[in-house]
């Protein structure tokens, strides 16, 4: 049987103020205020086994140090009218109360009543002007907590700052505090932030980034996909986008001796890889990405809990001409693409939907996200494989996870992502402009080009 | 500050910005070549806002990569893009 409770997290004397929102705060919250019902699926989940487990006393305190630590957790976000226009305020409160839902059961039961709990933690939409954008449940088995699962909204943190938010979690679990913390490894705090883009530099880093995305998308391709594949249903808002999952220990092998070879990164590898087939499929032989970028390079940002990721644009001209030439060439243009990845994302969308009306704006629907961590790679917890590639290869495995709902402005979505032992090509795609048969030709098609590539070096 | 004492705040801005494992005698047995040296994107990108924020200028976000592949072509670069301008 389970039992329901609810106690809550003090929190007195944090650091509080209030200052205008980030770029990350104003671009995420008007994505979410834009959905609607449909923002909870934009929240983010994360269910924690606690092992041992721990009584909810020090769980609760364990979260209030976390709390202290990221400024992000206890902010709110109001919208404003600033000379005229629309703004956004960001609010930290020094003091207030965080709810925390209790669940008791079995300890057979704690793995499945606490997906429960976070489904109904997480499938409800923040109210950002009123409440703090994260919700506690707590799972306890014979008076310890088995479980603990947060849900936050995405206006708090991207994916970058929930893996900071958990690591922190666990070293206060491990003895540290917010104190202690914060003087190891300064976090960058939205405000300060949002200093520093207020700052004449900040101000001329927004203006260019926005006129190079605006340059970007006057002169990059109208359609990408001059002949889609079923253009009639287009008009279905009711049609599902398949998902498609590739899992290479070939691909994961080989794109490093290939950076190595063409002198670039792994990463632009894989975009140069993307871009080249998606020119060959695609008809359009000049090719636009919105490529996610984490910014986070400074060391007090990668420690940020916050949500700092924007999206760059990257257009590659006669991607389709030469592989290794789109490799070289991407390693250029994702620099410079990667250099105006900070702005204001409202001002920018008003300068597009003008060009739009202009019918001056190219088609920015396909998405690239490389979602990395540079500090963790395929085999530091697997041995790389001895095979060769070419026997590899034929280990590849590609399914079909899920569909998804219909998205607005996505014709083609692709994840990197690491996992022991192989590299993971995840993509979901607009069925009106290419079908799953599509779908597998360009996954398979990316991956034969950088393998074949270092097979051709020598390492078949 | 003059251009040599610059350039050595670039070195070592650079290094800092390395991947942790860049020495200024790997850099300088490399020419000051960063590219030589296996510098990554997120070196570079780290190495920018470490200029603009501790030299006190704004780099031509413009400028390709090719301007940030060594030592002496980033000094040049910070000087043309005049010291100080927002500091």
């Amino acid at each position: 049987m389970t039992t329901v409770d609810e106690q809550s997290i003090g929190l007195d004397s944090a650091r509080a103020g209030t200052g205008p929102a980030t770029w990350g705060q104003r671009a995420i919250w008007g994505v979410v205020t834009r959905l609607g019902d449909d923002a909870p699926r934009y929240n983010l989940r994360t269910d924690l086994p606690l092992t041992p487990p721990r009584p909810a006393s020090r769980v609760r305190a364990d979260l209030t140090e976390l709390l202290l630590l990221h400024d992000s957790l206890h902010t709110r976000l109001l919208p404003e009218s600033v000379d005229g226009e629309d703004g956004l305020e960001q609010v930290v409160d020094g003091s207030g109360e965080l709810p925390v839902q209790i669940r008791s059961c079995a300890p057979e039961q704690a793995r499945a009543v606490g997906a429960a709990l976070l489904d109904e933690l997480a499938g409800r939409s923040f109210d950002h002007g009123r409440e703090w954008p994260l919700r506690v449940g707590l799972v306890e088995c014979e008076g310890l907590v088995h479980r603990l699962v947060l849900a936050a909204s995405h206006t708090a943190m991207d994916l970058w700052g929930e893996g900071r938010m958990v690591r922190d979690l666990r070293l206060i679990e491990a003895g540290a505090t917010a104190e202690s913390l914060r003087a190891d490894r300064p976090a960058l705090q939205p405000l300060e932030a949002a200093e520093v883009q207020a700052s004449p530099l900040g101000r001329r880093r927004d203006e260019a980034a926005r006129r190079y995305w605006c340059e970007q998308l006057i002169v990059g391709p109208r359609k990408m996909f001059p002949n889609p594949a079923a253009p009639g249903l287009a008009a279905d808002p009711g049609r599902l986008f398949p998902n498609a999952l590739l899992r290479s220990p070939a691909l994961a092998v080989a794109v490093t001796r290939v950076a190595q070879e063409l002198g670039v990164s792994d990463a632009a590898v894989l975009l140069g890889a993307a871009s080249h087939q998606l020119a060959r499929m695609s008809g359009s032989s000049d090719v636009l990405f919105q490529v996610v970028v984490g910014n986070r390079f400074q060391p007090a940002a990668a420690e940020s809990v916050s949500t700092m990721a924007q999206e760059a644009v990257f257009l590659l001209t006669d991607a389709d001409r030469d592989f290794a030439d789109a490799v070289q060439r991407t390693r250029s243009v994702a620099f410079t693409a990667f250099r105006h990845a900070g702005y204001d994302k409202w001002a920018l969308e008003r300068e597009v939907a003008e060009l739009a009306e202009r019918g001056e704006v190219a088609d920015h629907s396909c998405w690239w996200n490389d979602t990395r961590d540079p500090g963790t790679g395929p085999f530091d917890t697997v041995e790389r494989p001895q095979a060769a590639l070419r026997e590899l290869i034929g280990r590849t495995e590609l399914s079909w996870p899920t569909d998804f709902p219909a998205r607005v402005n996505v014709s083609v979505a692709v994840d990197v992502l690491t996992a022991p032992g192989v590299l993971e090509l995840a993509m979901t795609a607009d069925p009106a402009v290419i079908t799953r048969e599509g779908m597998e030709q360009f996954l398979r098609g990316v991956e034969g080009l950088v393998v074949g590539e270092a097979i051709a070096l020598g390492d078949g | 500050m003059d251009n040599s004492s610059l350039r050595t705040k670039i070195i070592d801005l650079a290094v800092a910005a390395g991947d942790g494992s860049l020495s200024v005698d790997e850099l300088a047995g490399a020419n000051y070549s960063l590219r030589d040296v296996g510098y990554s994107s997120l070196s570079y990108m780290r190495l920018i806002d470490s200029i603009e924020n501790e030299v006190g200028v704004y780099l031509d976000p413009e400028a390709a990569i090719e301007h940030y592949e060594t030592i002496d072509s980033v000094t040049a670069l910070v000087i043309a893009s005049g010291i100080g301008a927002d500091a």
